[in-house]
């Protein structure tokens, strides 16, 4: 008995660490066809047949404008509204940011156009603009204050669909 | 040069010359040897002899001797040259040569003493060796064009004969003639075997020929005739161009000769050189003679009158002009080189200069600056180029011709572009007219540059507002600032208030008995009064060590008099603490209206740039505001008048259309987006070093260093006093020390203000007493937690 069972029981094990070896941890990786690219859109939109990237001059300008638009009025504005936590940055910047602070647009590092789709009529690009900026103020104490960093803005670029 | 000229041709000097030149040519052509002269010299000699001869009484000149020098060496020459032949004689080296080399050029059979026989003169023969000069090719070509003459001249029958002799010429047996016929042609005349025959023909024939022409034959003379009279004669046989025979060279001299008239010779010099011709002789063989056209005479002497008598000839290599021209070649020219003394011009061949370099001068239209000014009155010289001779050359430009009449859309009347010129100005143009007048053009203003200073009409309310609000918010911090000189001035006043009611309320509890004392404890004075009973009370001050500091007397004040100033003291610290009250609530007033204000600014700011992006940035107007045509299409209907706007700054003019003068914009919320380039940040992802989206805290250096900071506790921490549920940094406070209203350390403020860690503002709580705290209250917290200060 014993002789027939050790040779089975070995088997048994053999086979179940095969099984313990096969398993892994997978994650599901849709595959890319039209219609999956077409539900990562927004509603209504369409998928454009040539995607053009933004040229670089072009989205320099509407950075640097976005960042004027920084610590003032028109800040609201330049956040979109599934900007995470908008309101609490805008209370944020309201209450500690010097009044004079003003932030300025040093360097655009990279730039790469992420999506392209059409939305009523208008071409909707979402870009990936790196960008060293400096933030400048006057403090009280410490005088001319300048702090530079580097981000990356994730910006959503509304222009003419144009020919 | 005369003096040169004067020794060049003075009569010794003649005489070495000539002596020198016959000197030298004895010794570099001649043997020294006297040799026998050839046939062909004496024949020379003899056609010169005849010459001479002929030549007797030319040149005769009256009060010369010349004539008589002349006949004198013709006789001379006459007596030494009884020998000369006077018959044309063969020059049989030469005859010899050419036989023999037309013998080599055909070998085999009787060609050429057929040709010989038949009449080739061997003249010819030899002449193709002095054409040639030194060309192999020359030379075949022309002997072969004087073989192959001669016999089309005379038919081959008629020169060989009966006999096959033309059989044998142009057969088999012709090996001489037939290569020559067969291979010679225009661009290759001597070619394969032919070129053998002829090759050393020509060695032999230039061989004969430089044997020859390479001596010069000399013959002296001797002649009876006055004394020493001697006769040379020098023949150099090197061919010339126009002299293939050479050039011979007589010399004739004598001397000491008797004088019966003055137009006799003393002495004189007969030389001549005349060039030697290769001719035809006896019926086709090689012979000379003189060029006696040609011969050149140079006559020099002494006249019994004692005159010297010089050659007016050139001398060599100068020649007479038309001597001189008939030699020159094409690539030189007769140049005049100087003038004997009887006044002869000798020429000599010299190279053609140069042709002269291009004349250094501006071309045309081109000139230059003197001129160009000078003939520039309409316009303007500019520099146009600078020659190679570094001249400068300038251009005439005219100046443009003023016009008649402006152009369009310019006036001459400035009222009329004044009329037309709306929020411009009328300038003057660049130009004039050509009466003078000025032309007028209208610039307009350019598109103002609206901003948050500078709003466009629409916009401009919301400013209005905006000042309004931040003059009043002005106004409330100035009174903020000086209510709190008032509660500072207040407490200071209470202070006083408090101490002198202490004072009097001390006082009043002293004046019960005969004297007291008190001692300070931080300073350690003591104050002692004592009631000296004759109604005053002497009053010691002393220092810490008992010495007395002051000492002084004071009337005995009664209880009752003690306490009405207590009362009043009192009275008046009270009315002190009520005003102080109206003075914090008056300061708690304008803090919510400050409050308030600062809630509205960031609004109206907010909607100010809007308007400013939406209304006055843009490129179309903005209601109520329109363009000219559509104000000029809808106003009239409802009796109103287009006034102007504004211009926004893509340049667009904005007309308003009233009716009765109203406002310019009603502040309403309606506002037109225009369709354009929009942007949104959806995420703004940190990378390194200040992230300004940060929610947390966007002026930090780096969130995330901050963050560790906190967490470990290493930094970012602040002293602060913790006091009526507020912090208060400790750095903007000064420690106290103990006095009477605080026994401990504590705070106070230098200007009786302190902020909070959240921002607010407050007074000093305890003026007289422990102030902002004891110093032993001193707690720390994260920077984070007071960024206020």
């Amino acid at each position: 008995m014993n002789i027939l069972a050790r040779p089975l029981l070995i088997s048994l094990l053999l086979a179940l660490s095969c099984q313990v070896q096969a398993r892994q941890f997978r994650q599901l990786a849709p595959i890319a066809t039209p219609a999956a690219a077409a539900r990562a859109l927004p509603e209504g939109a369409k998928p454009v047949t040539d995607p053009r990237p933004l040229p670089r001059g072009q989205v320099e300008r509407l950075l640097r404008g976005v960042l004027a638009k920084w610590n003032s009025a028109g800040m609201a504005q330049t956040l979109a509204p599934e900007f995470y936590d908008r309101t609490r940055l805008l209370d944020t910047v309201d209450r500690l940011a010097p009044r004079d602070a003003t932030l300025r647009l040093l360097s655009l590092q990279g730039i790469q156009t992420l999506q392209q789709y059409e939305l009523d009529g208008r071409r909707v690009s979402i870009v990936s603009a790196t960008a060293r900026t400096q933030l400048e103020f006057n403090d009280p104490t410490l005088g001319f204050v300048r702090r530079q960093g580097v981000n990356e803005f994730i910006l959503r670029i509304t222009t003419p669909a144009g020919p | 040069m005369n003096k040169a000229r004067n020794h060049r041709y003075g009569p010794v000097t003649f005489s070495v010359s000539a002596a020198l030149f016959l000197f030298v040519l004895a010794l570099s052509s001649f043997p020294t040897r006297a040799a026998t002269p050839s046939p062909e010299l004496l024949s020379l000699l003899g056609e010169l002899k005849t010459h001479l001869e002929l030549g007797y009484g030319e040149d005769l000149r009256a009060g010369d001797c010349r004539a008589d020098i002349k006949q004198k060496a013709a006789h001379a020459y006459r007596q030494a040259a009884a020998a000369a032949l006077l018959q044309e004689v063969v020059v049989k080296p030469l005859e010899d040569g050419a036989i023999f080399t037309l013998k080599m050029l055909f070998p085999e059979g009787q060609i050429a003493q057929l040709l010989l026989k038949g009449g080739l003169d061997t003249y010819s023969l030899y002449k193709c060796y002095l054409d040639a000069e030194g060309s192999q090719n020359s030379f075949a070509r022309c002997f072969y064009d004087v073989v192959i003459s001669r016999i089309a001249d005379e038919g081959v029958d008629d020169l060989f004969g009966a006999g096959g002799a033309a059989e044998e010429l142009f057969g088999e047996a012709g090996k001489g003639l037939k290569p020559v016929t067969g291979m010679l042609d225009d661009a290759n005349p001597v070619k394969g075997k032919v070129s053998e025959f002829y090759g050393k023909a020509w060695d032999y024939i230039s061989g004969v020929g430089k044997a020859y022409h390479g001596k010069s034959e000399r013959w002296n003379g001797e002649a009876k005739l006055c004394k020493n009279a001697q006769v040379t004669a020098v023949w150099s046989k090197r061919p010339r161009s126009r002299a293939r025979g050479g050039r011979l060279a007589v010399h004739i001299s004598f001397e000491q000769c008797d004088c019966t008239t003055k137009t006799e010779a003393r002495r004189g010099v007969y030389f001549a050189t005349i060039p030697v011709k290769y001719v035809r002789v006896k019926g086709g063989k090689p012979g000379f003679r003189l060029d006696l056209s040609r011969i050149r005479e140079r006559v020099s002497g002494e006249c019994c009158a004692g005159k010297i008598v010089e050659p007016d000839r050139c001398d060599f290599p100068t020649m007479e002009r038309p001597v001189c021209e008939n030699n020159c070649s094409e690539d030189k020219q007769c140049t005049f080189t100087y003038r004997t003394r009887l006044g002869k011009s000798c020429y000599s061949c010299k190279p053609k200069p140069p042709p002269p370099p291009p004349p250094d001068m501006c071309d045309a239209p081109a000139m230059e600056e003197g001129a160009c000014n000078a003939a520039c009155s309409d316009g303007e010289c500019r520099f146009s180029y600078q020659t190679t001779g570094g001249k400068r050359c300038f251009l005439c430009w005219s100046k443009p011709q003023p016009p008649e009449e402006c152009w369009a859309p310019h006036t001459r009347f400035k009222s009329r572009c004044e009329a037309n010129c709306e929020r411009g100005q009328c300038l003057p143009a660049s130009y004039k007219l050509r009466d003078g007048a000025s032309c007028y053009y209208c610039k307009k203003d350019p598109p103002p540059q609206w901003g948050w200073k500078n709003p466009c009409p629409p916009c401009q309310p919301l400013k209005d507002a905006l000042d309004h609000l931040y003059d009043r918010w002005k106004q409330l911090q100035e009174e903020r600032r000086k209510t709190w000189d008032e509660i500072g001035k207040n407490g200071e006043a209470q202070d006083r208030a408090r101490k002198r009611v202490k004072r009097l309320e001390s006082r009043l509890s002293a004046s019960g008995g005969t004297g007291g004392k008190s001692t300070d404890p931080k300073t350690g004075i003591t104050i002692s009064s004592y009631d000296q009973g004759d109604g005053t009370v002497k009053i010691t001050v002393r220092d810490r060590e008992g010495r007395i500091i002051e000492e002084r007397t004071r009337p005995v004040e009664s209880k009752e008099q003690i306490r009405q100033r207590l009362e009043k003291a009192r009275a008046e610290l009270k009315a002190l603490e009520e005003q102080e009250q109206a003075l914090r609530k008056r300061l708690q007033e304008i803090a919510k209206e400050i409050s308030g204000i600062n809630e509205k600014i960031p609004k109206l700011r907010a909607r100010l740039e809007d308007c400013i992006a939406k209304r006055c940035k843009g490129e179309a107007c903005d209601a109520p505001f329109m363009d000219r045509l559509s104000c000029s299409k809808s106003c009239p209907g409802r009796g109103g008048k287009c006034e102007f706007g504004y211009t926004t700054s893509g340049g667009a003019e904005c007309f308003q259309c009233r009716v009765s003068g109203g406002g310019p914009w009603d502040g309403g919320e309606q506002i037109s987006v225009g369709g354009g380039t929009t942007i949104e940040v959806i995420d703004v992802k940190h990378v390194s070093g200040n992230n300004p989206y940060d929610r947390t805290d966007p002026v930090a250096e780096d969130p995330n260093n901050r963050d560790t900071g906190e967490e470990n506790g290493t930094g970012g921490t602040i002293s602060v006093i913790p006091y009526g549920g507020f912090f208060y940094p400790v750095d903007q406070l000064t420690v106290y020390g103990t006095d009477v209203g605080c026994p401990v350390d504590h705070y106070h403020s230098a200007t009786g203000l302190a902020a909070s860690c959240s921002g607010a503002i407050h007074a000093d709580p305890d003026p007289g007493g422990c102030g902002f705290g004891r110093v032993s209250d001193t707690t720390t917290l994260p920077l984070s937690s007071c960024p206020w200060p």
